[in-house]
């Protein structure tokens, strides 16, 4: 308790009566005031030696000038890199079918499995329509159409088309 | 912010703790060095749970612990002569203060670190207590047992 009274009476913390009372009881007790005095110049000497001067500090080693900041980069760059590759994966799936029509007529439906939903566009002898297509099964119409010849059938979406699951009177190509 | 802007305004700081508590020249910048080195790889992990100053402190702390288990701590000491001119008074107290720094140099290394945090980086017990990760009670009572030390061995000297 004495101990904690002398380490607030040096620190400066004792305040008020407290201290009051604290600095009586050191006029009574010569021991005790010879014991704080001491520690209190002790701690004045310390406290001069903080205000010497200190050397100044080395300058920061070279290789903490030169590497590159990688947070910095790294906020810079990986927005950047995500864009690229963005643009640069596959837009969805492509399928190409031929009719082999030759004076018939095309009609019937493209029968898809769409794993995604979403826009489709199918380009069928230079026609193109866009259709949004649900998730599951779906199934375009085919318009009219009198041919001659083999027919490309294009189909192709932002989104992922799992496959052409059947195609009436078409082959996959 | 980039840790050469942040570390700016701390090196003076981190560089007079290391002065106070490594007497060799040459080993002070070895250990100044690698308290850079070591902040500087892990200031990408740095999460800011405590604050920078804190975090660069605690990193001084272990380096000056580390050197202090691998080196003697009783080192020759750095001679500072008194100018020829000074009143007698104050070249007494110069001595007093020379054997101050003394003394502190030959106590124990976790004496002298919190001697140094409290009376030199004039930090508060709260802040002690965060670099050292001790209770504000240990810091407290380490730092009555380290002063009490000192008298001690100043008065006996």
């Amino acid at each position: 308790m004495r101990r904690r009274l002398i380490d607030a009476y040096i620190e400066g913390e004792l305040q008020g009566k407290k201290r009051e009372r604290f600095e009586e009881e050191l006029k009574r007790d010569p021991v005790l005031r010879e014991k704080v005095e001491r520690e209190k110049k002790v701690v004045e000497l310390m406290r001069s030696l903080a205000r010497e001067p200190v050397s100044a500090p080395p300058p920061l080693p070279e290789w903490v000038e030169e590497r590159p900041d990688y947070l910095k980069w790294a906020v810079a760059v990986v927005p950047a890199l995500a864009v690229l590759l963005f643009l640069l994966l596959p837009k969805g799936a492509e399928f190409h079918l031929i009719y082999p029509g030759d004076g018939d007529v095309i009609s019937g439906e493209v029968v898809l499995r769409v794993e995604k939903g979403g826009r489709v566009e199918f380009t069928i002898d230079g026609i193109s329509r866009t259709l949004k297509v649900e998730r599951g099964i779906a199934t375009i119409p085919l318009p009219e159409l009198d041919v001659t010849g083999p027919v490309n059938l294009s189909l192709r979406g932002r989104k992922r088309i799992e496959r052409v699951v059947y195609v009436e009177g078409g082959v996959p190509w | 912010m980039s840790f050469e802007e942040r570390v700016k305004d701390w090196i003076p700081k981190i560089w007079a703790l290391i002065e106070r508590m490594i007497q060799d020249i040459h080993d002070r910048e070895d250990v100044f060095q690698e308290v850079m080195r070591r902040a500087f790889a892990g200031y990408t992990k740095f999460r800011g749970e405590s604050s920078f100053g804190t975090w660069l402190y605690r990193i001084a702390i272990n380096e000056i612990r580390r050197y202090h288990r691998r080196s003697s701590p009783l080192l020759p000491l750095e001679e500072t002569i008194p100018a020829p001119d000074d009143p007698e008074g104050e070249v007494a107290r110069n001595e007093e203060i020379e054997r101050v720094r003394e003394i502190m140099d030959t106590l124990p290394p976790r004496y002298k670190e919190i001697l140094v945090l409290r009376y030199f980086q004039e930090l508060s017990y709260e802040e002690i207590a965060r670099i050292l990760k001790i209770p504000v009670g240990t810091v407290r009572s380490r730092l009555s047992r380290a002063r009490e030390e000192l008298t001690r061995r100043f008065y006996e000297a």
